[in-house]
């Protein structure tokens, strides 16, 4: 209702006259008339686009990704970004992602389709391929075209809010709300903020709104042919993930939700986790160097995992008053163990961490950017991930590339930035801290010199390992302080939907890196950024 | 303090320092439209609550039976005495003038507040057209019915808009006008008003979950809450179960097309002759636009006074759109002294006009000869900035 107050401020003059209508009709009509209400469409068009200028100093090309950087900085596998005093790179990237979605009338309401495509491009070579597919600048063709997501959403109620089921590949969050149905900047907060899962999957999920919001998702994560080789068995093996989660309103924009998420691995080992890259799961020697995870040393692991999480989230959207607030607490347990023990240096593979978070946030002005948050995220950590006991946060960064990516916290380089094409770069790019735990507090201050128009934040924020890590050089301590960022953001919204940005970091880097034979400088970036969501 | 209690600290401190404990009205009884509650907020005393039918509006709009609106008449202390009209906004009815209707009684004033067709327990025709001229003949026939000569028009935005056409077309007909947060004086294109109609349906209104009622009213509306307002929460609420509310959700979705129908009251303030006073809160989340155009309200407010002849500007400093219920004291005070002798009030000047002043040499200007400015409202300078007020 007094939504539509955000549309005053229209003029207007006399009206269209129509006849008198004597009658009964007239009466019908005058009740039941309804020819100016919007029409729903058969067919909607969502895109996003987004370009980066950035200059840096972190350099991450790996060989097998072109213009992908992926992973934490420092680290000695995988992207291995590292940090070169005294030179910086500059770049351009763009993406393009269109959401097509289509709903004919016939089917009255039941059911609608959904394509999502994803487009990369680098200024000058191409931009989030593997292999070959080498180009994309002269002549500008390019190959490297993804489908994201192509997927079915029935509704049998014909009321999407009530019963949805989502069939088909699908965006997959650690939050209850249907992806399809929800803006993105929900979806982060919500849930886990996209600290233990948030990519795209193919399965099933069940969406219901009728007593608060609740999910049932079955996802097959990866599936492999792990005993064609060695006893001639054709059967596919599976890692599936089966997620329950249920959010209560127990006032209005006063919600708390609970979770029973469980993983099967019996692929041991042999699924691939990113079109042919790197193999995933607990055993996989090239991921963790891509996500940040712990990296285990067991030979064609089996098992399970299971998570138990509950969070909460209070006025985060400001509509009760000046202070909100959101958190979460997540306890990950499990076992692998290894089907070819004789070779594996851990027979089997125990896993229990805690997690948690929890964000205040002030509003203390007239503008929507008049914000000051405080954040803390806390991991357990592992001072030794190599033995049987992983006593750290697991995430689905250890079956994605990535899995999970922690991007609503408002840094730019100790966690990755959300604003990003092809760099998911971070001192820490996993919550897990590749194992060794975190404890991180983040302060944010933010102000709409324009309300609703030009915007400046400032943040600080630094990050412990919970963990003494293993050296990198055997040399030389290591210590658990991984750094300070100090960062700011100019944005201007130059239509609704519409935004350009002026974002710079610089991160003082921590003991975390004392003997790093890649960190030998402190990491910066600046970038510049154009967001558009058109529809 | 250890590190867990000072997590359930923040936590109790998170859910209880802003909303308090806040209800939820999702599971009561649906409220019909003709028993909402319009009575004095303290003593509960109801207001003198009539009907009226309005033949010529009917007639004009071709309207297949006769429209029926409500009003709430409360009679002058002497017959002398001014009678001030409400006109309320998008969304809402005659009780969003609660803290002021009483207040005005008191000193005397006849007091008319009108449900606008499709609002309250007023009708809710579709074929109504909802343009803001309907609603201004609407409001003109309502006080040529009840005898009312030259009302002064209080109207909050959207009904601010209403009152500026009225002024406009029937400028004899009126004695001053109080614009409330106006609608209609932020500058829309074509195509954004295209966009306005394509996005505004009655689904979008009838199925708004709580949690989003409580952004549009509170957040959009209010800087100032206070638990007594949450009426409003709990008659929208209860008011979407009515089976009426189809025909107020349509009758909401008519006049969006109204508003954005063109730009007559915009282009014509010029014609606005009656001494006019622009009220509005300088932490107005709605004006200007907040999606499409952004930026200060005081630069919309701005140029309406300065495109009304003898317009006086009084901004609300740190209120919110909904100003006659986020500050009341303070909007009661000054728009009290202005209906008493609107002559008074300090026209708006701009500041360009303003640095026009006389060079050395020149000849100073007379005080009270005419083009010179009047003195200021003395109420205005001592009135408390309701930014000094407790804070949700």
């Amino acid at each position: 209702m007094l939504a539509a107050l955000g549309l005053v401020g229209l003029a207007s003059s006399s009206a269209a006259q129509s006849p008198p209508v004597p009658g009964l009709y007239g009466e019908w009509l005058e009740a039941k008339n309804r020819e100016e209400d919007a029409e729903p469409r058969e067919f909607t068009l969502i895109n996003y686009f987004f370009t980066r200028a950035s200059m840096t100093n972190q350099v991450g090309d790996p060989a097998g990704l072109r213009g992908v950087a992926l992973g934490p900085i420092g680290s000695p596998v995988g992207s291995a970004v590292s940090i070169e005093p005294g030179r910086s790179a500059y770049f351009v990237e763009q993406r393009w992602i269109p959401v097509i979605e289509y709903s004919p009338f016939f089917v009255d309401g039941l059911a609608s389709f959904r394509a999502q495509f994803e487009v990369d491009f680098l200024w000058g070579r191409s931009a989030n391929t593997i292999g070959q597919n080498e180009g994309g600048g002269f002549n500008a063709d390019q190959v490297n075209i993804q489908t994201k997501n192509i997927n079915v959403a029935l509704y049998p109620t014909r009321s999407p809010s009530k019963l949805a089921l989502l069939i088909g590949t699908q965006p997959v969050y650690d939050s209850p709300y249907d992806p399809t149905r929800t803006p993105l900047s929900d979806l982060v907060r919500t849930g886990y903020k996209l600290a233990f899962l948030g990519s795209d999957a193919t399965g099933l999920s069940i969406f219901s709104g009728y007593k608060g919001n609740a999910r049932l998702t079955l996802t097959p994560l990866g599936s492999a042919q792990a005993d064609r080789a060695t006893r001639n068995d054709p059967r596919l093996k599976y890692i599936w993930l089966a997620m329950a989660d249920y959010v209560y309103p127990v006032r209005p924009n006063t919600n708390v939700g609970v979770s029973l998420w469980y993983l099967n691995d019996d692929t041991k080992g042999d699924a691939y986790a990113f079109e042919g890259l790197v193999k995933s799961g607990p055993s996989s020697s090239g991921l963790p160097g891509f996500t940040g995870t712990a990296r285990f040393d067991i030979n064609r692991p089996t098992g399970s995992v299971f998570w138990a999480g509950a969070h909460f989230n209070h006025n985060i959207d400001f509509r009760m008053g000046r202070l909100g607030a959101s958190g979460f607490v997540m306890y990950n347990g499990g076992k692998y163990e290894s089907d070819d023990p004789d070779n594996s240096v851990l027979d089997e593979l125990s896993i229990s961490g805690v997690s948690a978070n929890l964000e205040v946030m002030y509003q203390w002005g007239r503008g929507p950017g008049d914000v000051l948050t405080v954040e803390g995220m806390f991991s357990s950590g592992d001072s030794n991930p190599g033995d049987d006991k992983y006593t750290g946060a697991f995430t689905l960064n250890q079956y994605g590339l990535p899995g999970a990516v922690w991007f609503n916290h408002k840094m730019l380089i100790l966690f990755p930035f959300t604003s990003t094409v092809n760099n998911y770069t971070g001192a820490v790019t996993d919550i897990s801290n590749q194992g060794y735990g975190l404890r991180a507090g983040i302060a944010t201050a933010a102000w709409d010199i324009v309300p609703n128009t030009l915007n400046l934040k400032v943040g600080a924020g630094l990050a412990n390992a919970g963990a003494e890590p293993a050296r990198w050089d055997p040399t030389v301590r290591r210590g658990r302080f991984i750094g300070a960022e100090l960062n700011a953001e100019l944005r201007y919204h130059i239509r609704y939907l519409m935004t350009v940005g002026l974002h710079g970091g610089y991160l003082f880097r921590g003991s975390f890196y004392d003997g790093a034979p890649t960190v030998k400088s402190d990491p910066w970036a600046a970038f510049t950024t154009f967001t558009w969501y058109a529809f | 303090m250890s590190s867990s209690r000072a997590f359930t600290a923040l936590l109790v401190a998170a859910g209880l320092s802003s909303a308090g404990c806040v209800r939820s009205y999702a599971s009561e009884s649906a409220l019909s439209f003709k028993d909402l509650d319009y009575s004095t907020e303290g003593t509960k005393q109801p207001w003198p609550v009539h009907r009226v039918a309005l033949p010529d509006v009917s007639a004009r709009y071709g309207l297949g039976t006769a429209l029926h609106v409500s009003y709430v008449d409360l009679p002058a202390a002497s017959p002398e005495a001014k009678t001030v009209v409400f006109v309320h906004g998008l969304g809402s009815y005659l009780k969003f003038w609660r803290a002021q209707l009483d207040v005005f009684h008191a000193q005397g004033y006849r007091v008319i507040a009108v449900d606008l067709p499709g609002y309250g327990k007023s009708d809710k025709p579709a074929t109504f057209p909802y343009t803001m001229e309907a609603m201004a003949d609407v409001v003109h026939e309502l006080t040529r019915v009840l005898g009312v000569e030259k009302p002064v028009l209080m109207g909050h935005s959207m009904g601010g808009q209403t009152s500026l056409s009225y002024a406009i077309r029937y400028p004899e007909s009126l004695g001053a006008l109080v614009l409330v947060s106006p609608a209609g004086f932020e500058k829309f294109t074509w195509k954004e008003k295209a966009w306005f109609a394509r996005v505004m349906s009655a689904d979008f209104i009838k199925y708004a979950p709580e949690a989003n009622i409580w952004g549009s009213v509170r957040q959009a509306n209010f800087m100032h809450w206070r638990p007594e307002l949450e009426w409003l929460i709990e008659e929208r609420v209860r008011l979407s179960k009515t089976p009426e509310f189809d025909a107020y959700a349509y009758a909401n979705v008519r006049t969006v097309r109204g508003l954005a129908h063109n730009d007559f009251v915009r282009d014509n303030l010029g014609h606005v002759t009656v001494p006019t006073l622009i009220v509005y809160g300088t932490d107005d989340r709605l004006i200007p636009n907040p999606f499409l155009h952004g930026g200060e309200t005081r630069d919309i407010m701005e140029f309406g006074a300065s495109n009304i002849p003898s317009a006086s500007l009084a901004p609300m400093k740190g209120c919110g759109h909904t100003v006659q219920l986020d500050c009341p004291a303070a909007f009661n005070e000054v728009a009290l002294a202005f209906v008493k002798d609107p002559a008074s009030a300090r026209p708006f000047v701009e500041k360009a006009r303003e640095d026009k002043t006389p060079k050395p040499g020149e000849p100073a200007p007379v005080p009270g000869a005419p083009g010179t400015q009047p003195s200021p409202m003395p109420q205005q300078q001592d009135a408390p900035a309701p930014s000094d007020g407790p804070r949700p």
